[in-house]
């Protein structure tokens, strides 16, 4: 595991040697969009229906480094907002930070990106009574939380409307080298570019 | 002003989730990977006769359920792995899980020494009534720490598991693993977990997925169970090694360009 670590820093030590300092211009984007989590996979009702996509508002943030006029370096950090649950018991929400790559073309990026994606699962403890057999038995609820992590590959693309305004699609695709447990989240973002400062 | 209600009315309102325990202590396996054998008695009567199914075919259930649904959670480190067909003592399908005149403490005897065990069981005095299909136990525990957990299928003559088509029964023994490795009931019909079966079961539900993720927590990239950037003789890593190579010759490729920089060499 200690190459993993030798792997990022040698990517990072890449990018700085890599970027020559005239060449830095700075934009700074704020963006908000749906995070559609786990496509297809969770159930949804009793029929077997799958999920698609669901309510789940996000923002996201990144500063964009250009290394070259097509080429840029965009770090990005992102989060959901949390998710009351049906109990008011347990709440959810999500995180991640993310080294993107994009290659821009005439009103048009692709994105390429590595990064971590945080869950936050908590609860405020105590007990629900739920049916058990043929009698009802209290059961305990979780009383702390518990943050998951997962290295993600993020492919996407995005349409440059304006100079200010675009809109970004991001597939963010877990467990890559699973077939097991490999799932995919999408991210669809409008995002405003504050420009160089 | 509106709008910014309706905003904050669908965010308060939507994506509802809720999962429970089965114990207060918060019991979870040490590692990994458990595996899920499945018993046979000694005793040809006391096998499994009346559910329908062998304990070969039993195990087959048990590969698919697991395969079709806890595995599938892409944010839990615990995999559970089809075991095999165990040939022990009749006292797992006959005995009682629990002991005698307790809310239920665990038969010693019957104390399964690690991982999961399933085995089919006659005796009455497990079940309140034949509509119930299963009952399960940690009943190995240590600590904080499961060693290990028993599942008792009821195989009474007047058992309704033996009516449920395949799919059910995959479903049936799925939520009874739940139970095994920590969760308990939830409220919600699309929850694996709910106490009931449905119509028809697919997949985990949000529950199911949050709740084994919060007792299991994935730990990516450092922890065991994570991306193996680096791969291993027999299991090379090549997605990721070849989106490490893309990117650095992409940008050394941009670079040498925007410099108008050439190799010498």
């Amino acid at each position: 595991m200690k190459k993993n670590k030798y792997l990022i820093v040698l990517l990072g030590i890449l990018l700085v040697l890599f970027t020559p300092e005239k060449s830095r211009a700075y934009d700074a984007t704020l963006s908000v969009g749906n995070l559609c989590e786990y496509v297809g996979k969770i159930q949804v009702d009793e029929n077997g229906g799958t999920n698609f996509c669901e309510f789940n508002p996000y923002f996201a943030s990144s500063i964009d480094y250009s290394v070259s006029p097509e080429f840029l370096i965009a770090p990005e950090f992102g989060f959901s907002i949390p998710k009351s649950a049906r109990d008011e018991n347990i709440s959810k929400m999500s995180l991640f930070i993310l080294a993107n790559a994009k290659y821009k073309l005439t009103n048009f990026h692709l994105i390429v990106g590595l990064g971590l994606f945080f869950t936050r699962i908590s609860g405020s403890g105590g007990t629900e009574d739920l049916n058990n057999g043929n009698s009802t038995s209290s059961f305990p609820l979780p009383d702390s939380s518990v943050f998951t992590r997962n290295f993600i590959l993020n492919l996407g693309a995005g349409l440059d409307f304006t100079r200010e305004w675009s809109a970004d699609l991001h597939t963010y695709i877990f467990n890559l080298t699973s077939s097991e447990d490999r799932a995919y989240s999408i991210a669809i973002n409008g995002t405003y570019h504050f420009g160089e400062f | 002003m509106k709008l910014i209600y309706l905003i904050l009315f669908l965010i308060i309102s939507a994506n509802a989730h809720s999962f429970t325990l089965n114990n207060t202590s918060t019991l979870v396996f040490g590692q990994n990977e458990v595996k899920v054998n499945v018993h046979q008695s000694t005793v040809a009567l006391d096998r499994c006769t009346n559910i329908g199914i062998d304990e070969s075919e039993l195990l087959s259930i048990v590969g698919d359920a697991v395969d079709q649904y806890w595995n599938r959670s892409p944010t839990s480190r615990l995999k559970l792995r089809m075991g095999s067909v165990v040939t022990s003592s009749t006292a797992f399908a006959t005995g009682l899980i629990c002991l005698t005149g307790t809310s239920c403490d665990p038969t010693p005897a019957l104390a399964v020494s690690s991982d999961v065990l399933i085995t089919c069981n006659k005796n009455a005095g497990n079940y309140s009534g034949s509509g119930v299909l299963a009952v399960t136990v940690p009943n190995n525990v240590s600590g904080k720490t499961i060693v290990g957990s028993l599942i008792m299928i009821n195989d009474q003559a007047n058992n309704t598991f033996k009516t449920k088509s395949r799919d059910e029964k995959i479903s049936i023994i799925a939520h009874e693993l739940g139970h095994t490795f920590g969760l308990g009931h939830s409220p919600v019909k699309d929850s694996l977990m709910y106490y009931s079966t449905v119509n028809m079961r697919s997949a985990l539900g949000s529950d199911d997925i949050d709740g084994i993720s919060y007792l299991y927590p994935k730990q990516q990239p450092v922890t065991c169970g994570s991306v193996d950037m680096n791969g291993s003789k027999n299991n090379p890593n090549t997605w990721l090694g070849l989106l490490f190579g893309f990117l650095v010759i992409a940008l050394i490729n941009y670079q040498l360009r925007y410099l108008k920089l050439r190799p010498r060499f």
